[in-house]
């Protein structure tokens, strides 16, 4: 029994052996994106610095609220009113999800410097943690600096 | 040096191996095997279900005179082990050189033995392994594909081996000097405990509760290191592995 539940653990985790290398933008915007890892080292860089295990780690990539802007959030001098009452969820490949306001990744709102990146120290993340990752470097715990992220999704609660 | 060398004398001779056929463990320990010792300098707590010994001086008391199991049979204050030691010729220099003196039976002391078998413990560290190389080094080659497979769904929720395994040791909070423990030392209940209610579970393998007994630690253990560094056989309370058998995990 149990040597066919470990089997079956490990065919589950291996149902999807094809782990997606795009970021899909979507939810409710105008313009949703599905952006190769290639395509955001096209875009503006933002690097930030973190510690992890006593060092201190370097994550470069691309600003949410970037991504966000391109795919026609409402963010910048749009984000006001009902548009204040949005979130965004980012889920990752291996099904865990977590949420930020849209005014927590939008730079012209508050500077939380929340990115996807897509390098660790100026190397590719490894394997457990990307192709891509979002860093919430202000954040004092971990949990939503979540791995293997393959949505970010807009939910306006008002409009 | 002359301590950790000490330390290794003591534990390579049969100084410390003696009645374990005399005092056969109870069959409802036999499962539970010591956590490794590599890297256990920098574990923040160091049994499965004991938060209070922290330090290795202590814990090397435990198996010596400890009667909840009894291991290695020994009796307080230790006359019986001292008389050993200081029977064998090459002790004497030994501790001197360990802890000064003239090297004659004064300075043969359990505290003494305790010092040295944490000194010799504190060097066994897994420094360099291909884990160590992968991650630190980002040697490329150092896992294989398997095991990059592996560490992948070892850091994934739907296993969720981490949030037990964390840091840098795959053990939870750790200790170095200054610095003792990010937080609280977590212990953890894998979901098995309590399930026909509070205080279900039978004695004697209940986890931190056999220290507080207070009932939200029973089933509580400590996650305790990787063998994925050193290749050393770690091992889970049966009651853990058990889990696998039920199938059902629940986390929170």
């Amino acid at each position: 029994m149990r040597r066919a539940f470990i089997i079956l653990g490990f065919l589950a985790a291996g149902a999807a052996p094809s782990w997606a290398q795009t970021l899909e933008v979507g939810g409710d915007v105008t313009q949703p994106l599905t952006l190769a890892a290639a395509e955001l080292k096209t875009m503006p860089r933002t690097t930030v610095t973190v510690s992890e295990e006593g060092r201190q780690i370097s994550y470069e990539g691309v600003l949410v609220g970037e991504l966000l802007k391109r795919a026609g959030a409402p963010v910048g001098r749009d984000l006001s009113g009902k548009a204040v009452a949005s979130y965004v969820r980012a889920s990752a490949k291996d099904g865990y999800q977590v949420v930020f306001s849209l005014a927590e990744l939008d730079p012209g709102f508050t500077a939380n410097d929340i990115i996807v990146a897509d390098t660790i120290d100026g190397k590719p993340l490894f394997d457990y943690q990307g192709p891509l990752r979002i860093v919430a470097p202000h954040d004092k715990r971990g949990a939503r600096s979540i791995r293997m992220l393959q949505r970010l999704d807009v939910v306006r609660l008002a409009k | 040096m002359a301590g950790r060398s000490l330390g290794i004398a003591i534990v390579w001779t049969a100084a410390l191996a003696v009645t374990a056929a005399q005092h056969p463990p109870a069959p409802d320990y036999a499962w539970n095997l010591p956590p490794s010792l590599v890297n256990v300098v920098y574990a923040a707590a160091l049994t499965w279900g004991n938060p209070s010994v922290t330090h290795l001086e202590e814990q090397a008391l435990v198996p010596m005179f400890g009667e909840h199991p009894i291991e290695l049979g020994l009796r307080q204050p230790g006359t019986a082990l001292l008389a050993r030691l200081r029977a064998e010729p090459r002790y004497g220099p030994l501790f001197a050189s360990a802890f000064g003196g003239a090297g004659g039976a004064d300075a043969i002391l359990v505290e003494h033995v305790t010092q040295a078998l944490a000194s010799f413990e504190r060097t066994i560290i897994s420094a360099r392994a291909p884990y160590d190389r992968y991650r630190l080094d980002r040697g490329e080659t150092a896992l294989s594909a398997a095991a990059r497979r592996g560490e992948t769904i070892f850091f994934s929720q739907p296993q969720s081996c981490f949030r037990c395994h964390g840091g840098f040791n795959l053990s939870g909070a750790i200790a170095t000097e200054g610095h003792r423990g990010d937080g609280d030392v977590e212990f953890h209940n894998t979901g098995l405990y309590n399930i026909a209610g509070a205080l279900s579970y039978p004695a004697p393998n209940t986890g931190v509760y056999e220290v507080t007994r207070k009932p939200e630690d029973v089933g509580t253990y400590k996650a305790h290191r990787r063998g994925v560094a050193s290749g050393s056989a770690v091992r889970q309370p049966v009651a853990n592995r058990r889990v696998a058998a039920i199938g059902e995990h629940r986390w929170h």
